[in-house]
């Protein structure tokens, strides 16, 4: 359904209508955000080597490869073909065709990418990032009832996780119809008082389909004041206020709404000629590329495949120079 | 005075009785019938390259008997070559009679109807009151009225009507009596502020594709009221029609609050949703916001395309169901009383596997007979499809569990989920007459697709056709309540509903096992009533107003007369 109404969703919109773009962006945000936070653990904890190299002591001269840019389709045909070749060069590992389907969906080929998870963990049900995957794809697909279930085998794997998607559960269960699940959801996260915006929204119209509009216009009013959910607070706390029969309450906040969605629309297409205006930067697209050849170089190298490895290292290093750890990896190869 | 019930006023009755044992419901079955019909028709958007506005919006199409042989025949519509586009001889909307035995001939010559416009929107009704269907088309350009003659022929009556209108780029219409004096009125509704002149294109994912509807300035819409004799007058700005720009899409009109009023219902494309409640003076009052029905539950003024009402909780309200954009649930206002609505769509299972695609066209209609309605949306896609990405969506299929809430049974329902398509309109009808609701669904740049009800054939029906003398003479804007022991339902007559398109002239009941009526109550929208009772299943009936004894207990003097 629409806008960025929790923390992951308020990313900017490349969607064409103003309210009909959030949740693949959603899903990209938060696919961003967890393949970024793994990527960041990945290249900064002290990982093993994969290049089995004897430490960093000593200076060894490497032919560094040439920085390269890659314009925004560029990026997109490498991440396609990078995909491919993980699940084409290591079709039963199950952490390849995770890996895999989180660069099909980062790379515009939602469909392969759910594929590509589903194998993942029929191969291994342990592939938490391919459960995260398959939640946000059915979440793409509105099948919430399936998002839940996914939700759950996640938290069966990596418990930490699976609560950073709350608002993806939270969410689900609403547009399915589960208020009581809804709920239940959110007390366990905190104290409505303490609740954040995006959660009392969520909690009012979980309250509204229960049709306890009193409660429902408390959760509202508690979020009106975060300006991420004003629009919706004001426009809920309104209905409510309508049922309740407080019916000139109800058209002063739906005049406060009206101005707020007004402005709403009005950034909206301002968002809109800016984007035409100014064409997508690749350059994050590129970096989390980089990372992901940094990681099929070290599956290479596990598997003693040096050449190969090599290669994927040498293409980190040209599209994001100061990445650490492929560097390190191409002078750890060197030194063997 | 409790109402005296009579059976002298089921004048006629269109199809046979059948012993029908009772069963409980089955599945919800269709099978595709397109190869087989004789329908050779292939919608055009005309484009050219260029990425008109136009293109995007095309078509809606109509299920009505124009030749009265109680068949109800198919009216698609289609673009024509836009400018750029080579010329096409065969592009233009086609009227295909239904000769029976799913067979259907290309009449649209010998009708007539080889208009050569670029045909959006599409309403039928008896503007003068012959008894016989005209037809309305809402063209990008000069729209039409077609008048039948009642030979199997129209006549083109647009000048002489008044309701050409210029440049605009349509969308819906719909014929209503504004107010109940038996004399058709007309509601046009208009798109964005698109002409050549103003055409331009948008970047979307780095490529040039159709413009966003925001780009273009919006348009108002135009009421006519019919003088009945023969013309209409533009009341637009007298009637506080004109005075509310938007992006006009589907419409419908329909009676938002019980006062006995038509009000109008128009979907605009992410702008607020209009509702034109009806004040009874020959004005309207846009009262969308304050009535619940602007936006989405989550205050969204969602990419509105298609719209039913219809009860769907056998509550005797008349709810409305919205097809919006992808990523957007549908929208399902339910109405409470008192002209208030609520968005329940989420509470009523409309969410799930309903959000991927763009959707159009929709209906309310009872496909299994079980005497709750269900839900049929067409999807499809607008801008051109990025690597990965799908253009042709099947149609979704909500059946109504009967307590308030629907279940996604799409993939369960026969050759359904086989139906890929770039849909727009819908058109849901009884083509064969067994008492089961067909559909056909109109693809952009594509041909149609037919699809019969073959759903186990356990539940009683029945269909009404009404006949007005001083009201409407379709009984457009008539509300009927059929009562069949604990199942109590309400229809109204609408001309133009869905997405662009008109369907469901005779409502359709399903009545689950009652194998009897005890009444049929007709208040037609002159205010008065007709009651009918101890009525057979499973057929068309037909009620003629005032027909027989009548008990107009309670009801107001008629209109107008």
């Amino acid at each position: 359904m629409r806008r960025a109404r929790t923390p992951q969703r308020r990313s900017g919109s490349a969607a064409t209508r103003p309210n009909g773009g959030w949740v693949p962006l959603a899903v990209a945000a938060v696919a961003v955000s967890v393949i970024a936070g793994i990527l960041v653990e990945r290249l900064t904890r002290p990982a093993a080597d994969p290049a089995g190299g004897r430490g960093g002591a000593t200076p060894v001269a490497i032919d560094w490869p040439e920085p390269v840019t890659l314009s925004a389709d560029e990026v997109t045909r490498e991440g396609r073909e990078l995909a491919e070749r993980l699940v084409a060069e290591f079709p039963d590992l199950a952490r390849a065709q995770t890996a895999s389907g989180r660069l099909c969906a980062l790379f515009g080929a939602p469909l392969e990418a759910r594929q590509r998870w589903e194998r993942s963990v029929a191969l291994d049900p342990r592939q938490a990032e391919a459960w995260l995957g398959l939640a946000e794809s059915a979440h793409a697909d509105g099948d919430y009832p399936a998002v839940i279930d996914r939700l759950d085998r996640l938290t069966a794997v990596d418990e930490a996780l699976a609560r950073r998607q709350l608002p993806l559960r939270v969410e689900s269960r609403v547009r399915m119809g589960d208020a009581p699940g809804a709920l239940a959801d959110l007390a366990a996260l905190a104290p409505a008082g303490e609740l954040p915006g995006w959660a009392l929204v969520l909690r009012g119209e979980a309250q509204m389909q229960q049709g306890d509009h009193a409660a429902a216009a408390e959760s509202y009013r508690l979020a009106v004041d975060d300006p991420q959910q004003a629009s919706v607070a004001r426009y809920g706390l309104a209905q409510c206020l309508a049922r309740l029969g407080r019916t000139e309450e109800a058209a002063r906040e739906r005049e406060a709404y009206t101005r707020i969605e007004e402005e709403n629309l009005r950034a909206f297409d301002q968002r809109q000629r800016d984007r035409e205006a100014a064409p997508e930067d690749p350059a994050p697209r590129v970096r989390v590329l980089a990372g992901y050849h940094t990681e099929v170089g070290s599956l290479f190298a596990k598997r003693g495949r040096w050449e190969d490895a090599e290669r994927h290292w040498r293409r980190a290093c040209s599209l994001a120079p100061d990445m650490p750890e492929p560097r390190r990896f191409l002078e750890s190869l060197t030194r063997r | 005075m409790p109402s005296r019930a009579f059976v002298s006023g089921v004048a006629a009755v269109a199809l046979m009785a059948l012993p029908c044992p009772v069963f409980a419901a089955g599945p919800i079955v269709f099978r595709d019938k397109t190869a087989a019909t004789g329908i050779d028709f292939r919608h055009t958007t005309g484009g050219s390259g260029r990425k008109y506005m136009a293109e995007t919006v095309a078509s809606g199409l109509a299920t009505f008997d124009y030749d009265g042989d109680g068949r109800l025949d198919l009216y698609l519509l289609s673009g024509v070559p836009l400018e750029g586009a080579p010329s096409d001889p065969r592009a233009g909307s086609r009227l295909y009679r239904n000769v029976g035995d799913w067979q259907f001939a290309d009449t649209t010559v010998a009708a007539g109807l080889d208009q050569r416009g670029y045909a959006l929107g599409v309403a039928v009704g008896d503007y003068d009151a012959d008894g016989w269907p005209d037809v309305y088309t809402n063209d990008f350009g000069p729209n039409t009225l077609h008048r039948n003659n009642g030979d199997g022929t129209f006549t083109d009556v647009t000048a002489a009507a008044g309701v050409a209108r210029g440049e605009a780029l349509g969308a819906g219409a719909n014929f209503l009596d504004i107010d109940g004096d038996g004399v058709l009125d007309l509601f046009v509704a208009n798109y964005v502020d698109f002409r050549y002149d103003t055409h331009r294109t948008s970047l979307v994912a780095g490529r040039p594709d159709y413009a966003r509807p925001r780009e273009f300035a919006p348009r108002a819409n135009r009421l006519f009221r019919g003088t009945g004799q023969g013309r209409f007058d533009d009341v637009s700005a007298a009637a506080g029609i004109a005075a509310h720009a938007g992006a006009g899409m589907g419409s419908v009109c329909f009676d938002a609050d019980g006062d006995g009023r038509t009000d109008i219902f128009l979907c605009n494309d992410q702008r607020f949703d209009f509702l034109f409640h009806n004040e009874g003076d020959g004005s309207f009052r846009e009262s969308a916001l304050a009535a619940g029905v602007a936006c989405n539950v989550l205050g969204a003024p969602t990419a509105s395309m298609g719209v039913d009402a219809g009860d769907y909780d056998n509550d005797g309200r008349i709810d409305l169901v919205v097809t919006p954009y992808f990523n957007e649930l549908p929208v399902l206002h339910h109405a409470l009383g008192g002209g208030q609505f609520e968005d329940v769509a989420a509470r009523a299972g409309l969410g799930v596997r309903a959000v991927a695609a763009v959707k159009w066209g929709v209906a309310l209609v009872d496909l299994d007979n079980d005497g709750h309605r269900d839900i049929v949306i067409t999807c499809g896609r607008i801008y051109e499809p990025a690597a990965g990405e799908r253009s042709a969506w099947p149609p979704v299929l909500f059946r109504n569990l009967g307590n308030g809430r629907f279940a996604n049974v799409s993939d369960q329902a026969g050759d359904l989920s086989a139906c890929s398509g770039v849909a727009r309109g819908l058109a849901c009808d009884d083509l064969d007459g067994d008492g089961r609701v067909d559909l056909v669904i109109l693809n952009r740049d594509g041909p149609a697709t037919v699809l019969r009800n073959e759903s186990p054939a356990a539940n009683h029906w029945v269909g009404v056709r009404l006949r007005g003398k001083r009201a409407a003479a379709d009984g457009t804007g008539a509300r009927i309540t059929v009562v069949a022991g604990d199942l109590v339902q309400v229809a109204e007559v609408h001309s133009g509903r869905g997405y662009q398109s008109h369907f469901g002239a005779w409502p359709h009941f399903g009545l689950g096992t009652h194998d009897r009526i005890d009444r049929i109550e007709v208040r037609w929208a002159g205010g008065t009533t007709d009651v009918v009772g101890d009525v057979p299943v499973d057929r068309l009936v037909t009620i003629v107003e005032g027909t027989g004894p009548t008990d107009t207990a309670g009801s107001t003097e008629r209109g107008q007369p």
